[in-house]
């Protein structure tokens, strides 16, 4: 056996090179989306979640998102109030349902004279949705089951809400109600949608029956604003600073944004649509059904236990569109917080896999090119290859250990990974300079006494200077591990996986290595 | 057999065990340490090129050694005054990083869109940035062409708009994108300010291929910031604490922490020079090679505490050893760099240019500052401290 074979450090080496390279072959190692294309999306919650609220958010969204029939989707709560969301896909109108489903806070509540008796959490189940043609586009219906004490409370809720005569109450069904917020109508669709009817088409108003039309201000009262004002270019805005409250526009207005955003009054622009009511957009109204004396006067126990949300679309594939996302978000449930998106990144597959390979030829490059330097500073091979061997082993271990714990090589890790094997031959250069020419004067007394001691001496000295920059280098990279920062955690993990295995490893099997190389001479 | 022989003669040679002695001897004598400011050896008088013209034809060849006694004879007739170099230079990066021009910040702090393409042909670069320009309204836009090889288009670009100051996120409750508005009152979602870009990309690079669209809303720019600032501060302590631990000597730990801090203000003045902007990615770079260039600190520190005159010469030899091997530390690790930066090259990813380009400018910062600031300081308290021990 050869002698350096005998020593632990060395047969450490080999094993826990040989393990890694097993778990790459076996256990696979997995890349980001980075190399395999794909998008990250990044939400921001409107305020700090507390961690269980966080917990739950991820739970819902990714709910939500695998009702999309995506695969490989990577959902992440990252600090307190952010979410990433790594997606397989660069397609954008895929992307552009999952923003819709995700972006919905999804508080589902109905509303009858303005007091709320059904919230989201009242729904056991969602229906498959119902679509038909209507005369223009298509007409949608999306059933829903209450559970028993939604059946109660929207007993309750309704009861007695038709007088004598057949008038009956209306339950308005938002999702994300503007609850506390500031409506602000510009004059002319205050004029328009005076009227409004059960669904949110104007041009059904004309030829609704007299008793679905509904004034303006019933629809506004059932929305928990705070206020609302029907605005023209003489509104003065400084009453909405006494107000305090989120503001809610059109993009007429948006006169008045500078102005809200000198103050720092948050607001929503809402345009729009045409042919359709802006106020059923501006307060997230989703439905409203006209009670019936049969819903209100029954008995308890024949309280209906099933709802309907209804809806317009202009084609087929709209209306599935509409229901599906509807269903999504009734069925996850609400939020903790209402979110925003903040950050879009699109990488196509095959721009990934070029990137890949360029990676893989540079990390292979910059090692040969690591290794001449080596070789031409001490012009002796067998001090030159080692130092090779042990970058190429530690960049397999890093690997490996990505491989173990399930890691996704991304960009940065890849960084970290070249960073941490290059400033890692630092670390053979203190060792093999130390056992070289360390403490040249004692060893001219020691000559006689045995060199063997004196170099293991300093090779324990030199591993002084290994440990302590090892700590330091790890301390300056803590912080960024515990960041959570999606973009930069990958980087501090291959960087500090990578000097520990160079200083638990790697390093003590090179001194030894140098001991015999030098101690033969 | 032969062919052995002359191999171990040559590695006798190099390890330095037997001419590194000799050549080393005359430096490091007591009696000539004792007055080393005035009376200096006439090696050590001499300039550093002839210094080198004076060592032994068989260590010529070697590079270290020139090294080394050159160091040697620095730091033994000059280290009073060394320091000035990097006090001069950090005054001047003061300036430079925080005056003019400035360190900016970039899209992860303000917001912006970053879009990477390929192109069968090369991209007009002037051209491209005046077309985004004209096109989005935004005066800072980067476009930075880039080149590849093997399968694949050859040539492509990375264009770089952050948003600016008066452009503000307007959430919209219907449409799912921001909306931003500039103060001149028209607005722009992010959808159609996006579009925009590529239109521009489109016009001037019609077989743009390959596209990657980033995109930060500033809406996250403070998170971002406040992330940034507590890793940098925690990473300081740790690292304190750290060498602390490893020396157990404060004045020396606060040499190196300076040096660490002075170390980043080089880095952040070496960005500002080459308008490299502060992302979440470039502080991280930042940190690590704060990390990184306490490295070369330790090896002098080890190298002047905890080594004794009988076993390595004087101070002033043993900072110069540690000057050699902290040298060709810096050497491979500046490969390893090089290496990346041409990895972004080659994937038009402007983030690793600049992460490259950072870790270069760290290790150039360092290799000044250690040994151009930190050994003239450590040497001076070293000879303070064992005198009046």
């Amino acid at each position: 056996m050869h002698p350096l074979l005998k020593s632990w450090r060395v047969r450490l080496l080999i094993i826990s090179v040989l393990i890694a390279a097993l778990l790459i072959v076996f256990r696979g190692v997995q890349f980001g989306i980075d190399f395999k294309g794909g998008s990250v999306l990044i939400f921001q919650f409107d305020r700090p979640l507390t961690p269980q609220e966080m917990q739950q958010a991820v739970l819902i969204i990714e709910k939500r998102l695998n009702w999309t029939g995506l695969s490989s989707v990577r959902v992440r709560g990252w600090g307190d109030q952010q979410v990433v969301i790594e997606l397989s896909t660069d397609n954008p109108q895929e992307i552009q349902r999952i923003k819709e489903s995700v972006l919905r806070q999804g508080k589902f509540e109905a509303v009858v004279d303005q007091k709320v008796v059904l919230t989201g959490k009242d729904i056991a189940a969602v229906k498959p949705p119902i679509i038909t043609p209507a005369e223009i586009g298509y007409t949608w219906k999306l059933p829903f089951v209450l559970t028993p004490e939604g059946v109660k409370r929207f007993y309750t809720g309704v009861h007695g809400k038709c007088t004598p005569d057949g008038r009956c109450a209306y339950v308005f069904m938002y999702i994300d109600r503007p609850v506390g917020k500031v409506l602000l109508i510009p004059k002319d669709i205050a004029q328009e949608e005076n009227v409004l009817t059960t669904i949110p088409e104007l041009k059904a108003v004309e030829q609704a029956p007299a008793d679905q039309r509904i004034p303006m201000v019933e629809f506004l009262k059932n929305a928990g604003l705070k206020k609302w004002f029907i605005v023209d270019r003489n509104f003065n805005p400084q009453v909405l600073l006494e107000l305090n409250a989120p503001v809610i526009l059109a993009p007429e207005e948006n006169y008045l944004v500078p102005f809200l955003q000198e103050h720092n009054i948050p607001y929503t622009l809402v345009p729009k649509q045409p042919g359709e009511s802006w106020i059923w957009a501006a307060t997230n109204l989703r439905s409203v059904v006209h009670l019936t004396p049969d819903v209100t006067n029954v008995t308890p126990e024949h309280a209906s236990n099933e709802l309907v949300i209804t809806g317009w679309a202009k084609n087929y594939e709209d209306a599935k569109q509409k229901t599906e996302t509807l269903r999504i978000i009734l069925e996850s449930g609400a939020l903790p917080a209402g979110l925003q998106l903040v950050s879009e990144r699109r990488i196509p597959a095959k721009y990934g896999e070029q990137a890949f390979y360029t990676f893989l030829i540079t990390i292979f490059l910059a090692m040969i090119a690591v290794s001449i330097y080596v070789a031409t500073r001490y012009k002796d091979l067998r001090i030159a290859v080692p130092i090779s061997i042990t970058v190429f082993s530690e960049i397999v271990m890093i690997f490996g250990f990505a491989a173990l714990i399930g890691w996704r090589i991304d960009i940065p890790s890849m960084i970290g990974i070249i960073a941490s094997t290059g400033t890692g031959v630092d670390d053979q250069i203190v060792i093999t300079d130390e056992v070289l020419h360390g403490g040249a004067k004692r060893e001219e007394k020691e000559r006689e006494t045995g060199e063997k001691k004196s170099i293991w001496k300093k090779i324990r000295r030199a591993f002084f200077i290994v440990w302590a920059t090892a700590s330091a280098l790890i301390m300056a990279m803590l912080p960024v591990l515990f960041s959570g920062i999606p973009t930069l955690v990958g980087f501090a993990l291959t960087t500090i996986v990578g000097v520990l295995v160079g200083v638990l490893i790697t390093r003590p099997a090179f001194g030894e290595i140098i001991r015999y190389v030098v101690s033969r001479k | 057999m032969s062919a052995r022989n002359a191999e171990r003669r040559s590695v006798a040679k190099t390890s330095g065990i037997g001419p590194i002695n000799t050549t080393a001897a005359p430096c490091t004598s007591p009696e000539r340490e004792a007055d080393s400011n005035s009376t200096n050896s006439p090696i050590a008088i001499k300039s550093i090129p002839n210094i080198i013209s004076t060592v032994p034809p068989a260590v010529k060849s070697m590079r270290s050694p020139g090294v080394l006694m050159a160091f040697e004879g620095l730091y033994r007739k000059h280290y009073k005054i060394l320091w000035l170099i990097p006090a001069i230079l950090f005054v001047a990066n003061v300036f430079i990083a925080f005056v003019y021009p400035g360190i900016k910040l970039g899209v992860d702090f303000r917001g912006g869109i970053l879009v990477s393409f390929a192109s069968d042909k090369p991209v007009p670069a002037d051209k491209l940035a005046a077309a985004v320009k004209a096109a989005t309204g935004v005066a800072e836009v980067t476009v930075v062409p880039t080149e590849s090889f093997g399968t694949g288009p050859r040539y492509g670009g990375i264009v770089e708009v952050v948003y600016p100051e008066n452009i503000k996120l307007v959430p919209e409750s219907n449409v799912q994108t921001p909306q931003l508005t500039a103060g001149t009152g028209s607005e722009l979602t992010a959808d159609q300010f996006k579009q925009k870009v590529l239109e521009a990309i489109k016009k001037v690079v019609p077989d743009a291929q390959n596209i990657v669209i980033q995109d930060v809303t500033p809406a996250i720019g403070s998170t971002f910031w406040n992330k940034a600032m507590n890793m940098a501060i925690w990473a300081f302590v740790l690292m304190a604490i750290s060498v602390f631990a490893f020396f157990r000597k404060g004045i020396p730990t606060a040499i190196m922490i300076g040096s660490a801090i002075f170390d980043l203000i080089g880095m952040l003045a070496l960005m500002a020079l080459f308008n490299i902007p502060l992302n979440l990615d470039t502080i991280t770079i930042l940190l690590m090679m704060v990390g990184y260039s306490i490295d070369t600190d330790i090896v002098l520190s080890t190298h002047l505490l905890k080594r004794t005159k009988s076993e390595e010469g004087d101070e002033f030899s043993r900072a110069a050893r540690a000057a050699t091997t902290g040298l060709h530390m810096s050497g491979t690790t500046l490969v390893a760099m090089l290496f990346i930066l041409a990895v972004g090259y080659l994937t038009r990813n402007l983030a690793v240019m600049r992460v490259g380009a950072v870790m270069i400018f760290g290790v150039l910062a360092d290799i000044v500052i250690t040994w151009f600031l930190n050994a003239p300081v450590m040497i001076t308290w070293v000879r303070k401290h064992a005198s009046a021990a």
